[in-house]
């Protein structure tokens, strides 16, 4: 009898509801925040180490394009590979060369549609004389427009 | 005295907190830290012509080397001014001048010597494509021959060695 008597009047418990408002606040700030972090290129770089990028005024975007790193220590990356060092000596870099027009032949387009541009990401105390063999390197591959790659500087 | 105030009915906020979620996993994914740009130049292209301009070619080259940025111009290679590296805005200022009087010029030759670092590179870049005063414009020739007011100077960088 004492026991129907209590679970008649004992109330339902209702759900325990959880305060969502700080949680939307720090989400709302996070959207923000990666909205003007968003950026529409498709360039997509993963810098070496030992590399930093010079700051420039340019505003254009990066495009898609092969592209070639050059650290500190004068090495020479193609995505995540080293595949040599800039020589002290000779005009062209061999091993560069050879890579650059493999890649281009792998290129399935038709000739006159096939990519001449590459992205050139170089250490901001890179001497020109580096610059100049990369740059003719590419040309003779067949990549003769440049994109240096910078740092955009407000 | 024993009714009870009514409750304000709760939002459901469980559809829009999903819908950020999604939205924040695409964004952090796609999420660059770095603004990273692009500053284009061409390989020189050899070519001959026939035709004769009216004007003079323009042949405007800027020699760097050690901590002096040396301005010619002409076929001759005439110098028109030594500018030191630390006064650098003193460049954007000639070149101003010069593109008033070459309004479809818009390219450069850059000549840096074998030691010049990048980053000073650059920075000559960044003086030679663009006027940095704010507010000003030069008149300037778009590739349909029109008439218009810019901003960019000599924006088409050519690379060339010094001997």
């Amino acid at each position: 009898m004492r026991r129907m008597f209590f679970k008649g009047k004992r109330e339902k418990k209702e759900p325990m509801e959880i305060d969502i408002t700080s949680l939307l606040d720090i989400l709302v700030i996070l959207l923000v925040f990666l909205l003007k972090s968003y950026n529409a290129s498709d360039l997509k770089l993963d810098l070496v180490k030992n590399l930093s990028v010079p700051d420039s005024k340019a505003r254009k975007l990066g495009s898609h394009a092969i592209i070639i790193q050059v650290d500190k220590n004068s090495n020479i990356w193609i995505g995540k590979d080293m595949i040599a060092q800039i020589p002290t000596s000779g005009a062209e870099i061999p091993k560069l060369l050879e890579l650059l027009k493999s890649k281009k032949e792998q290129d399935r387009a038709p000739a006159a549609k096939k990519s001449k541009s590459v992205n050139l990401v170089f250490d901001k105390d890179t001497p020109y004389k580096s610059l100049q063999k990369v740059m003719h390197t590419s040309a003779i591959a067949g990549f003769t427009e440049f994109k240096f790659i910078v740092q955009g500087n407000y | 005295m024993g009714r009870k105030i009514a409750k304000p009915p709760k939002l459901n906020l469980i559809p829009i907190l999903d819908a950020i979620f999604i939205f924040i996993f695409f964004l952090l994914m796609s999420a660059q830290f770095l603004d990273i740009f692009e500053i284009g130049s061409d390989a020189p292209i050899s070519a001959s012509s026939e035709t004769h301009p009216e004007k003079d070619p323009l042949n405007l080259t800027l020699e760097l080397s050690g901590d002096t940025i040396t301005v010619k111009t002409g076929i001759n290679g005439d110098i028109k001014k030594k500018i030191q590296y630390k006064e650098i805005s003193q460049l954007n200022d000639l070149l101003i001048d010069i593109k008033k009087d070459y309004p479809k010029e818009s390219s450069v030759i850059l000549k840096p010597n074998s030691g010049f670092k990048y980053h000073k590179i650059v920075k000559v870049i960044d003086h030679a494509r663009e006027i940095r005063k704010p507010g000003l414009v030069v008149p300037s020739i778009d590739d349909k021959g029109r008439k218009t007011a810019s901003t960019k100077l000599f924006d088409q960088i050519i690379f060339e060695t010094q001997e």
